[in-house]
Parts: structure tokens; sequence; C-alpha cells
């Protein structure tokens, strides 16, 4: 599943705040650590002072105890022995507080122990001494040897003490060694933590300031969006709505309400009383395609009418589906659209265009019923005109002959312009169908209703294989049959029609490239003759309706032909020219789209 | 068969018509015994009446008023009684399609109303002509469709 | 002799239509022979609607037979003159038919020596007694053979051409045209939408293998 960039966001700043907590509680263990081991060492420290302390003591009593002794000696008075036997006792308890003091220390004990022993033979000597002196028999030697003996002694006990204390010294100056080490490496510790922790902080700081900002942003981005959006529904005149299917909850656009003559939030709008503004013969319409759209989730799109609360029938069109928010909410969102307008513009268009084809039906079937009706009387005047002619000849003036002749031929006249103005009409109307058509089918079968004129004139027509297009297939034989016909009734007497029929492929810059044509290439499909032709300055208007080159005596016609070879062309996207020169026999040229859709 | 008349029914509302055809019919060598009606109402009134008994032709004009002759042609066509009688489409000219439909829908000949009296002659002769050559040389009615 | 006859079965629901070849020839003699048998009458019979009576017959029995083949649809004709009438029309016929085509020789000539007569003659006595001429009548039973073989749809419009014996399928159009009003094309597709085979609007293209080969001939 892919995570989108809010969450990330969220994730990465947790997870900054959650490194810097770590690095926090490090702060706290390290200096924990340093208070604790500064506080170990400065105990440490009293504790090798007082051992000093109660060293220096003992060394003072033993001095003193040496003193009183030889104070003794020499006077025998035995107020020289109290200060003697109190420095007895203070010794005792510097020895006492020495053991508690060392307890933990084997090293000192032992030196301790060595102390005790020297100090308690010192002190035996001394007691020794001062009961010769109290016997007042005093050998002089002697005493000088016990003195010396004494002295000895002290001197060894001083030594001990001496190294108690260098050895006290020394264990303290490492320890103070180690304690200044570690003093000087906290600051940089601690600086380095704090850094850390300054710059994730930042860092934090820095991204949720961005956050928020994007959060403004995009906030102020979303106001403009929906006043934007806003203003586009009520120009629009779209409203949009949703319903939550959790807390069934209905939320209308302010144009929603517009659109039913409503100011916005003015009446407690649901479905039900949307559905009571609902056209009544629509109202089961909208009802089923709610229903299916909540029971099934089927998106729709629906047209009905409403009656707005200012009693406007109005035209809605409604499009909705169902969603699933990011919070798995579901909701079926809709947009109503107005399209009175369209729909009002749309019946007029309807309207016209009906108005259009009426009279355009009514214009064909004029022309139909005027020629078709035409030659039914005309037909009769022709029959009389004959049964005179068979019958009453004889009673006739060589005048009235002449007349009979003369009315004979304009009603001939008038036949081919009824016949052809009535296939001009049936081209005008009549089926247009398209379908893919063979041209070389339609050949066949122009040919095949020409097959008399052919045979009669011997003509003789050559043709390319021909394309396949989207025609009118009976439109296009039509064309066929007017082209060809035409051809070989313009040929001069005795020349036997020969009429060729070539195809290409051309672009439509071809032909006229500043015109719109509906296909990029057209078929080019040329009919050549050794006819009569025609000066060239006719090209264009032989096409018109009832233009004529000839005399009714010469070549009979109506001037119809043509013009409905142009109307077909015209009738299928192409474009009819022909070029021509006295004598030179013509081609017609048909462009034909050669697009199959 | 050659001796007994063709029975002959002309439907044709126009009487400059009806006149037309009665003379040129009369003037065709093969014996014909003609009867006609006003309107196709006309026509399937006699046709129905079982004392007339069956012509061998009709011939039908196409614009008639109360019933026409596509009417009359499909009516005459829906029985199967009368699948031997040659129906003759007798009007002005119409489109190509148009005589197409009068073919598909069961007539056998379609005259485009001509506009001479010889050429009316020369018509009729060769319908009935024809009619008697497919009525004696057993030849396929099914395709027997004649446009002149 | 073969001919397509449409047998209509008329039930109250549904119609069949059953297209079929037959022998006209064949199922006339076989009437022709049953109903003298009936009869009771000894015969020969010629090659074409000719019937010799082997013993007498009298006047009831004749009318008798004549009834009987009348419901039938056969005339018994006892002139002379409509016997070589029919006879020629029965090489016509025959001669149209023919799987192998229309002879070589000249058809004047082929029909003179069949029946028997001369050329001259029969051609006077054909106009006298049918309304037409031997030369229409050729045609006309060529376009109605050529009718047939266009329904049949097993030809092309050429190869039809040719086994009638035209120039040119130009021609073969040309004369169909000119005979029945129509172009081959609208006469197949008028009958086959009477048939109901198709149901193409005028003016639509129709598949047709007529217009094919026609259509490659022009190059």
């Amino acid at each position: 599943m892919k995570i989108p960039a809010t969450q990330l966001r969220v994730i990465l700043v947790t997870i900054v705040a959650v490194i810097s907590l770590i690095f926090l509680i490090l702060l706290y263990g390290i200096t924990y650590e340093h208070i604790s081991s500064t506080l170990s060492t400065s105990n440490k420290l009293m504790h090798a002072n007082n051992v000093e302390i109660e060293l220096e003591k003992l060394i003072s009593q033993l001095k003193y105890a040496e003193t009183a002794q030889r104070g003794f000696i020499m006077t025998h008075d035995s107020t020289f022995l109290r200060p003697f036997m109190k420095s007895r006792a203070e010794i005792e308890s510097c020895f006492a507080h020495l053991h508690s003091l060392l307890a933990k220390d084997v090293v000192q004990l032992k030196h301790l122990k060595l102390l005790e022993q020297t100090v308690n033979s010192r002190y035996d000597l001394l007691v020794h001494n001062l009961e010769g002196a109290g016997q007042k028999v005093v050998v002089p030697h002697d005493l000088k040897a016990k003195l010396e003996k004494g002295n000895k002694k002290l001197e060894s006990s001083i030594q001990i003490m001496n190294d108690m204390i260098t050895y006290q010294d020394e264990s303290l100056r490492t320890l103070e060694k180690k304690h200044i080490e570690s003093i000087i490496n906290t600051p940089i510790i601690y600086f380095t933590i704090v850094v850390i922790t300054l710059i994730i902080f930042t860092f934090l700081i820095y991204k949720l300031d961005k956050e928020r900002k994007k959060l403004i942003r995009m906030n102020d981005e979303l106001i403009i969006t929906n006043q934007s959006f806003v203003h586009a529904e009520e120009l629009a005149g779209l409203g949009n709505w949703r319903h939550n299917f959790q807390d069934n909850k209905f939320t209308f656009s302010d144009n929603f309400y517009a659109l039913l003559g409503l100011t916005p939030g003015e009446k407690e709008l649901n479905l039900h009383t949307f559905l009571q503004m609902v056209h009544p013969s629509d109202r089961l319409d909208v009802i089923n395609v709610f229903r299916n759209a909540y029971r099934n989730y089927q998106p729709f799109v629906l047209s009905y009418r409403i009656h707005s609360k200012e009693n406007r029938l109005k035209y809605i069109k409604s499009i909705g589906r169902i969603i699933n928010d990011n919070n798995n909410q579901r909701y079926l969102i809709g947009i109503n659209m107005d399209i009175t307008e369209l729909v009002t513009s749309n019946k007029q268009l309807e309207m016209k265009n009906r108005k259009l084809e009426l009279f355009n039906a009514d214009l064909a079937s004029f022309n139909y019923v005027a020629s078709h009706d035409l030659q039914a009387p005309l037909r009769k005047i022709q029959m009389f005109i004959s049964r005179l002619n068979e019958v009453e000849l004889p009673n006739v003036s060589s005048l009235g002959k002449d007349y009979l002749k003369r009315i004979h031929a304009s009603a001939a006249h008038m036949q081919i312009l009824i016949n052809d103005l009535l296939m001009f009409s049936r081209t005008n109307a009549g089926n247009k169908k398209f379908e893919l058509t063979n041209i070389n089918k339609i050949l066949h079968h122009a040919k095949e209703e020409l097959t008399l004129q052919i045979e009669e004139k011997e003509a003789e027509i050559i043709s390319d294989d021909l394309p396949v297009i989207n025609a009118i297939p009976y439109q296009l034989q039509q064309l066929f049959i007017n082209l060809i016909s035409n051809s070989i009734k313009f040929t001069s007497e005795g020349t036997k029609p020969v009429i060729t029929i070539n195809c290409e492929l051309v672009g439509k810059e071809f032909i006229a490239p500043e015109e719109e044509f509906p296909s990029e290439s057209f078929y080019k499909i040329t009919f050549t003759d050794n006819g009569i032709g025609f000066e060239t300055l006719y090209s264009e208007k032989i096409f018109n309706l009832l233009f004529r080159l000839h005399d009714k005596m010469s070549y009979p016609g109506s001037g119809i032909g043509l013009a409905i070879c142009k109307k077909i062309v015209e009738n299928h996207n192409g474009i009819i020219e022909a070029w021509s020169e006295p004598n030179k026999g013509s081609k017609f040229f048909i462009y034909l789209p050669a697009n199959l859709s | 068969m050659a001796n007994k008349p063709l029975d002959i029914i002309l439907a044709e509302d126009d009487e400059d018509d009806r006149f037309f055809f009665k003379e040129a019919i009369e003037k065709v060598k093969i014996k014909t015994d003609l009867t006609m009606v006003n309107d196709g109402v006309e026509l399937m009134e006699y046709l129905k009446n079982p004392e007339n008994g069956k012509p061998h032709v009709v011939f039908l004009d196409l614009n008639m008023p109360r019933k026409g002759g596509i009417e009359c042609l499909e009516e005459i066509r829906a029985n199967k009684e009368y699948n031997d009688v040659t129906i003759v489409i007798y009007s002005t000219s119409a489109s190509d399609n148009d005589i197409e439909e009068t073919f598909v829908k069961g007539a056998n000949i379609y005259i485009r109303k001509p506009n001479d009296f010889k050429i009316l002659q020369k018509v009729i002769s060769e319908v009935l002509s024809i009619n008697w050559q497919y009525h004696t040389s057993g030849l396929n009615k099914e395709h027997f469709v004649l446009s002149i | 002799m073969y001919f397509f006859i449409v047998l209509v079965t008329l039930n109250t629901i549904e119609i069949m239509k059953l297209y079929v070849k037959y022998d006209i020839h064949y199922a006339v003699n076989v009437i022709i022979r049953e109903k003298l048998t009936e009869l009771g009458l000894e015969f020969e019979l010629g090659g074409l609607g000719e019937i010799e009576i082997l013993n007498e017959i009298s006047e009831t029995k004749l009318l008798q037979l004549t009834s009987y083949l009348n419901h039938y649809g056969i005339d018994i004709v006892d002139n002379l003159k409509s016997t070589l009438v029919q006879k020629t029309k029965d090489v016509i016929r025959e001669m149209i038919y023919k799987e192998e085509g229309l002879p070589t020789s000249k058809i004047s000539s082929y029909i003179a020596e069949k029946v028997n007569r001369s050329y001259g003659y029969l051609h006077n006595l054909f106009a006298e007694n049918t309304y037409t001429s031997i030369g229409n009548y050729i045609i006309m039973q060529k376009i109605e053979r050529a009718k047939q073989l266009i329904m049949e749809g097993d030809l092309t419009l050429t190869e039809i051409s040719y086994k009638l014996s035209y120039s040119s399928v130009a021609h073969l159009s040309y004369q169909f045209k000119k005979t029945t009003g129509l172009t081959p094309s609208s006469f197949q597709r008028i009958i086959k939408r009477r048939r109901g085979e198709i149901e193409t609007a005028p003016g639509k293209e129709i598949i047709t293998n007529l217009a094919s080969t026609n259509a490659s001939n022009n190059k």
C-alpha cells in the first residue's frame, strides 16, 4: 500500500522526537554517573585525611610518652608518669580508630598490624625502663643501652607510619588523577550531546514549521478554490451535495439551495423534502435511481424536472456516485445541473428543425406532385394530338398540319422537362442512406440501364478498376447514367462514342485547399469522351438548372441532367467540374471523399 | 384457348384514359372481353361477385379515388385463387424503385401510360400477346415480369 | 424439357414453398398413356405431341378423351396447321433448353429440318397462328431460359450469354432489357425479393455474380 506524503511526514517527525528523547535520557545518565563518581572521590579524600591525622596523633603521642619517660628517669618525679599513662590510652584509641578506617584496605591493615607490634614493643620497653628507674638502682651503661633500644623502636614505628602515609598519599594521587581525567571529559560529552539534541530539535521545529506553513498555504488555497468553486457553481448552474452513510448527514452546496430557489441553510433540506420538489411524474424515476444507488452502489445520470420554491419549472440533470474517503467513510456524492436553458434552446432548435423539415418536405412533395400531376394532362394532350394526326389529318389544312407539328414538339419538350424535374426532386428528397458501394458495380448497373442507347450508338466504355466508397448507391448510379448518356448524346453523327473512365486518389489540397472538407483524400473520377464538346467558358454554367447549350431540335434536353449530377455529387460532399473545347471532346471530373465512414 | 376471348378488367378513374384504352384494345388482333370499373372499390366488388368469373388480365391504375392500385394489387395477390391472373399496372411514369415495388408485390407488367395512341395500341397488343405466350407455351409464370 | 414450378402447400398455420424441377414432356406422356390405357385404346406416341391411335375410336370415346386431357390443360389439336405450329414451338424450346447449348448450324434451317417443312412456310404459318413471329418466339424463349439460369444462380451472365449463343454479355443484357424492360440484375432482385430471399430495398446493392463478372469484362 502506498503511504501518503502527509502520513510520511508525521512518521518522520515522530522518529525525530523519539531520537531526541533517547538523547536526553542518555544525557541524564551520564550526568548522574559523573556526580556519583565525584562524590565517592571526595569521600575517599576525607578518609585519607582522617588516616593521616590519626597517624600524626599516634606519632605525637609516642613522642609525648618518650618525653614523659625521660622526664621521669631524670627526676624520678611520679608526676611525669601521669601523661605517660594517658598517652598509652590515647594510642589505644588511635589504633582502634585506624582499624575502623582501614577495615577495607588490606595493604594498610598489614602496615597497621606491624605498626601496632612495633608501638607495643616500644611501650613494653618504656614500661621496663620505668620499672628500673623506680628501683633507684641505676646502672648507667644499662640505661644507655635501653634508651638506644627504645629510640630504635621509635624510629622504626615512625618509619612504618611514614610508609603508611606515603601509601595513602599515592593511592590518593591515582584517585585524584582518575577523577581529574573524568572531569576533563565530562564537558566534551555534555557539549556533544547538547549540540546533537539542539540540532535534532531545530530540525524538528523546522519541519513542524514547514508543515504548518504548508497547511496554512493549503488552507488558503482551499479557501480560494472553494470560493471559485462556489462562483463556478453559480455561473454554471451547478449544485453539489453529499450524503454521509455513517452519520446519515446531508451536505449541500450554497448553489444547490439556490437552484431550488432556497437561501442556503434556510430550510431543513433532506432527501424527502428534495423529492417533494421533483415534478410528480418524474418522482418515481428519481426514487428508483436513488434506491439503486444506495442498494447496489450504482453511479447514475438522470434528467428530471423540479418545481423550485419560486415556482419555476426547471430541468435538472443529476449525476452521482458512491465514494469512500481516507477514513473509510462512505458517501453518496452528486452534482445537480440546471439544464433548463439547454433544454429550452434544444426544444426551440428542434421545433425550427421540424419546421424546416416540414418545409423541405412540402417543397419536395410540391415538386413531386406538381411534376407528377402535370404528366397526366400533358399525356392526354399528346394522345389527342396523336389521334388527330392519325384520324383527322386529311381534314386539316397545311397550316393546321404545321401547327399540329409544333404543338406536338412543344408537348414533347414539356414532357422531357417534367420527367427531369421529377428526377431532380427525387434527388433532393428520397432515401439518402450511405453505404459501402463498389463503383464497379454501379458502373455495371448504369451500363445495363443504358444498354439500349449503348447498343444503338455502338458506344464503347473503357474503365479503370474503380474503388469502393461510402455513397448513396442509387444516386451514384443516376450520376453515372446521366454522365454516360450525356456523352453518348452529344456525339456528332457518324462517330462512335468512346467514353473512358479513369480513377485516381488525390489529397484534399488538390481540390480547394482553403475549403473545409470532411475527408483528407478524394477519388478523382474522370469521364473523358470524344463528343462535340463545348466552349470552355460554359464549364461552370452547364451545371445550372435549366441551362442549355443547344436548340431543342438538334439535341433535345431539359437542362436538368447535369444539375442533377451536381446535386448528387454535393449530396456526397464532393465536387464536380467540367472541361471542354469545341470538337475536342469533354472531360467531367468528380471528386468523391475517399473515407469509408 | 385461342378461340375464347380474353376476359380483361380495367380499373381506371380517368374517363379519357378509359376511352383511349377501350379504343386501343378493340384494334388488337386478340379477341378480348373488356370490363371497365371506376376505382379500386368497384374492382374488388366485381372480383368478389361469383357471377363474374375469374378474369385473365387485370389492368390497374395506381392513382384512384377510394382504393388505389397498390391496395388492390395486395388484396388480389393475397388470394391464392387469383394466382394465375395477370396483373398489369397501368399508370403514369414512376421511379424505377416504385415500379420495382409493384413487381415485388406481385404485379406482372408495368405499363407507363404512353403519350401516343399508336404506342398504346402496340403496348396493349404486346401485353396480351406475351400473356398469351405465357399461357400457351407453359412458361414459368413466376418469372413473368415486364416493364414497358 | 425442364421447368421450375412452384408448389404451394397451404396449411392454416404455415406456408411451405418448394422449388421443383420437372420434365414436362415426361409428365404429359405419363398422363396421356394413363388416360389412353384407361379408355382401352391401343396407341403409339410420336416424338412431338403426336398420338397414333391404332384401333378404331368412337365419337363418345374421343369426347371422353378430350375432356380427360383438357383436365390437365392438354388440348387435342386435330388441325394439321396447329400441329405444325406446336411442333415448331417444341423444336425451338428443345433447341434452347438443350444442355449442350444451341446448334451451330443456322437456326432457320435447323427448324426446317426438324419439322420437315420449308422455313418460309413455317414462318408464315407461325405468324398467322400465334400473334408473334418465329424470331420473336425464339428471343422470348431464350430470355425465358436466361431468366431461369439467372435464378438458378449457377452460371455467370457471361456463361449464360455463351450458352445461349449471344455474341457478348452486352448483347444479352440488351435483348433482356428490350424484351422485359428490366436489366438482368433488377430482374434477379425482384424475383428474390418476391420469394423473400432478400429484403433489399430498391436501389440497394445486391450480391450478384452477374455484376462481378461483367465488371471485369471491360478491362
